[in-house]
C-alpha cells in the first residue's frame, strides 16, 4: 500500500530525464526530433509494482515500454532489457 | 535542455466546453485582450470562427495509456508532441491555452501535466475554465462529456444568458453547483468575462486545495437526480493518518475510475500542520501545508465530485478514520 501522506515519488532530474532519452536515440537509432515521454508512476492497483517508470517513444504508433524502477535507478543495461522484452527485434544496436 | 529550464512553469489554461458553447468566443477574447501576457494556443480544431494568432497550434486528439489499463494513466500523446515543441519557443509566450473538442475528456488532458515529467516540471496546470451554454445545456444533460466538463471544472462561464430566464438561470446554477461544488461560476453573454477571473487561478496549487464557500457546504441535496454529484464533507476531530491511508488507498482503488476531482484538508493527531491534498481519478498528491494557527478552527473538510459516489458511505468510512 502506497503512503499518500508521505513525500512523494522520488525526483527525476533533466539530466536523468535526458539521459535515458540519449540512450534510447542510441539504442533505437531514430530521429532525435522523436519526442520521448518519460512517466513515473505508483500504482495502488494489488497487481502492479510500487513504483516504475513508463516511456513513450512517440513514433506512430507511440512504442511503450515499462521499467519497474524509479527513473533515477534506470541504467543502459535496463533499458535495452525493456526494448528487447517489448521487441527483440526492435532494438538497432 | 539549459534555456528550456531557466524558465518558471508554464501557466497552462485548459478551455472545455460543449459544442457552440462559447469557447472559441472566450478564446479570441483571451488572445485579444490587453493583459500583459503572451499567449500561446493549442486548438483541436480550427472553428467556424477564426483565430488570427501567431502561436496557435493545431492538435488532433491522441490518447494513449501509459500503463495498461489505468484510466489515470491515460494522457494526449498530441500534447506532449505540441507542448515540447513549442517549449523550443518558450522565450515567444508565458502562458498556454488548449482549447478542448466539445466532445473532449478532460481528464486525459489534466493527467498529461501530472503524468509525464517534462509536462510536470515545466508546465503547471492553471485551471479548468468550462463554457456552459446556458441555453442549450439541457439538451445535452445525457451526454457524459457535457457532463464531465462541468464536473471538472475550477471555472465555468454560464454563457448565453440573455437567452434564458432568471428563473431558468438560477435552476441551471443550482444544478451546476450541485455537481461541482468547487467551481466558480460566472454568468455571461458573449463569454464577455474579466481575463482575472480565467487566467493566473491556481486552482490546482494544493496551497489553494480547497476554497468552499461555506455556503454551499450542506447543499448536496438537491431536486435532479444526476448520477455526477458533489459530496461535500466537514467533521471536527483528529484524524488518524494510518488509518486516512488505508481509506484513501482503497477508495482510489476501488472507485478511482469514478471520482473525477477531490480535495481537501485534513486535521491530523500528533501534527501541528494542515494536511492539504487533491486528486484526479487515481492521482492523488498531498502535502503538510502551514501550521494551524492560533486562532483557526481545527476541523477536516472534504470534496468529492464524481459518478455514482455514495455519500452516506464516504461519511461514514471518513468517520471511521478517526483517531481514538
Amino acid at each position: 500500500m502506497i503512503n499518500l501522506f508521505a513525500p512523494q515519488k522520488p525526483p527525476v532530474t533533466a539530466e536523468q530525464s535526458q539521459q535515458i532519452k540519449d540512450w534510447l536515440y542510441e539504442i533505437l537509432q531514430v530521429d532525435r526530433a522523436t519526442i520521448i515521454s518519460l512517466s513515473q508512476l505508483q500504482c495502488s492497483e494489488p497487481n502492479c509494482p510500487p513504483i516504475q517508470t513508463a516511456i513513450a517513444i512517440m513514433l506512430t504508433p507511440p512504442l511503450i515500454i515499462r521499467i519497474h524502477k524509479a527513473t533515477a535507478d534506470i541504467n543502459y543495461t535496463d533499458v535495452c532489457i525493456a526494448i528487447d522484452l517489448k521487441n527483440p527485434t526492435t532494438r538497432k544496436s | 535542455m539549459s534555456n528550456m529550464t531557466s524558465f518558471n512553469p508554464i501557466p497552462v489554461t485548459v478551455l472545455t466546453g460543449y459544442l457552440g458553447a462559447g469557447k472559441t468566443t472566450l478564446l479570441n477574447r483571451i488572445l485579444t485582450h490587453e493583459h500583459g501576457k503572451k499567449v500561446a494556443v493549442i486548438v483541436n480544431e480550427f472553428g467556424e470562427v477564426g483565430i488570427d494568432h501567431k502561436l496557435v497550434v493545431n492538435a488532433d486528439e491522441e490518447i494513449f495509456e501509459m500503463n495498461n489499463g489505468c484510466i489515470c494513466c491515460t494522457v494526449r500523446g498530441d500534447l506532449i508532441r505540441i507542448i515540447t515543441n513549442l517549449m523550443r519557443r518558450r522565450d515567444k509566450f508565458d502562458h498556454l491555452v488548449i482549447e478542448t473538442t466539445g466532445l473532449a475528456d478532460p481528464a486525459p488532458v489534466i493527467q498529461t501535466f501530472f503524468v509525464d515529467e517534462d509536462m510536470s516540471a515545466k508546465t503547471k496546470l492553471d485551471a479548468v475554465v468550462t463554457v456552459v451554454d446556458a441555453k442549450h445545456i439541457a439538451q445535452h444533460w445525457d451526454a457524459d462529456e457535457a457532463v464531465e466538463q462541468i464536473a471538472f471544472a475550477d471555472i465555468i462561464l454560464l454563457n448565453k444568458t440573455d437567452l434564458v430566464t432568471e428563473a431558468e438561470l438560477t435552476e441551471l446554477e443550482q444544478r451546476i453547483r450541485a455537481m461541482n461544488l468547487m467551481c466558480k461560476i460566472y454568468r455571461t453573454q458573449n463569454s464577455d468575462i474579466c481575463m482575472d477571473a480565467v487566467l493566473g487561478i491556481g486552482a490546482f496549487e494544493l496551497e489553494r486545495a480547497l476554497q468552499i464557500d461555506p455556503e454551499f457546504l450542506g447543499e448536496e441535496a438537491h431536486e435532479h437526480d444526476d448520477t455526477v454529484k458533489s459530496i461535500a464533507i466537514v467533521a471536527e476531530g483528529e484524524l488518524d493518518l494510518p488509518k486516512v491511508n488505508t481509506w484513501i488507498n482503497n477508495l482510489l482503488r476501488d472507485q478511482g475510475v469514478d471520482i473525477f476531482r477531490m480535495k481537501g484538508i485534513f486535521n491530523v493527531k500528533g501534527i501541528d500542520e494542515r494536511f492539504v491534498f487533491q486528486g484526479v481519478h487515481m492521482l492523488f498528491d498531498a502535502i503538510r501545508d502551514r501550521p494551524w494557527l492560533p486562532q483557526e478552527h481545527r476541523h477536516n473538510e472534504l470534496v468529492f465530485i464524481g459518478r455514482n459516489l455514495d455519500a452516506e458511505q464516504l461519511k461514514s468510512d471518513f468517520l471511521n478514520c478517526m483517531a481514538a
